[in-house]
């Protein structure tokens, strides 16, 4: 089997995405929305203190070495849109409540992402330039956050 | 995300600005971890750095030698991941250079290169990716009893790599 011959088979990470309910899940169990959005999506967000939010992206949503986000209309595809809106009413909230926010994800935003989130996820995150405290950095761009919290290596 | 070269993780020690007063945390990535992995395994066989007696899909010319093949803490080639002793003295060294971080961050790939292809079928691959991030989780636990260690999902924590909602039929 090459990577090309992968189909869509429909949202099937439940083996994965219920075991990181224990396994990430573990340091914020009593956050039912974070375990919620992790059981489905493997992404979330929690305050692991008083002003500070901590926000787990799953850019295998978001990006092309993902095959499935070729077809728009993939179940991985739809995810991906489900976690960008879910992700804009984390820092809309977050800047509501004077929230730090810290941005995890593995795969950088930009090259690698699917055509033309990175300006979408750029525009929503400079809305915000007071919350995002931490996250991915790209000096090709505007963006100019604190730490490459987002892995920068390549596949 | 790249395996075309042994991967050696690497983590950070930072500050995140939170609005009183500055936070210290841990960042580490791409870890890659491979229980695997053996010490004095020819390199240039397509063994991985692993052994054939350990990993049957490996080729049967994998098999430790006394002297040369791969080192105690990891090889930058034949896409060899990374052993435990590396990660082990990595997080060990964490523990001793910043001990009270409040924060932990481990930002995905926590599995070897060939876990998309499990090493025998007494542990499929998906077992074995998720027997990886339970073991380098529960170490940064350990190590950091005090703080909140946090992490993603990354392409190759998943199985077939890269691809998340792929069906049965084409998992590994």
């Amino acid at each position: 089997m090459t990577i090309d011959d992968v189909v869509d088979a429909g949202p099937t990470q439940a083996w994965l995405y219920d075991a990181l309910v224990e396994l990430f899940g573990a340091t914020f169990a009593a956050d039912v929305a974070a375990i919620e959005t992790l059981r489905t999506g493997g992404y979330y967000a929690t305050s692991p203190e008083p002003g500070l939010k901590v926000v787990g992206l799953n850019t295998l949503y978001w990006s092309t070495v993902n095959p499935l986000l070729k077809n728009a209309s993939s179940a991985a595809s739809i995810a991906g849109e489900k976690q960008f809106e879910w992700f804009e009413s984390v820092l809309t909230e977050a800047s509501a409540a004077g929230d730090a926010v810290v941005l995890l994800g593995h795969i950088p935003p930009h090259g690698a992402w699917v055509p033309g989130l990175f300006s979408r996820f750029r525009a929503l995150v400079t809305r915000f330039p007071n919350v995002v405290r931490a996250g991915p950095s790209d000096t090709s761009t505007s963006l100019a956050f604190r730490w490459p919290l987002i892995a920068t290596d390549c596949h | 995300m790249n395996l075309s070269m042994a991967t050696l993780f690497a983590a950070a020690a930072f500050a995140v600005a939170a609005p009183d007063a500055p936070v210290l945390a841990w960042h580490v990535t791409d870890s890659h971890l491979d229980p695997y992995y053996e010490e004095g395994i020819p390199l240039g066989a397509g063994c991985y750095c692993e052994s054939h007696a350990a990993c049957a899909r490996m080729p049967a010319a994998c098999v430790p030698r006394v002297t040369g093949g791969a080192g105690p803490f990891g090889e930058p080639q034949d896409n060899c991941a990374t052993p435990v002793a590396l990660w082990s003295a990595a997080v060990e060294f964490m523990a001793s250079t910043a001990p009270g971080v409040r924060l932990v961050f481990h930002t995905g790939d926590f599995s070897e290169a060939g876990a998309a292809a499990a090493c025998s079928s007494s542990s499929p691959a998906q077992a074995q990716v998720l027997s990886l991030v339970n073991r380098s989780m529960s170490s940064l636990r350990a190590a950091f009893p005090s703080a909140a260690v946090f992490s993603v999902v990354a392409n190759h924590d998943t199985v077939p790599g890269d691809v998340v909602d792929a069906g049965p039929a084409q998992a590994c």
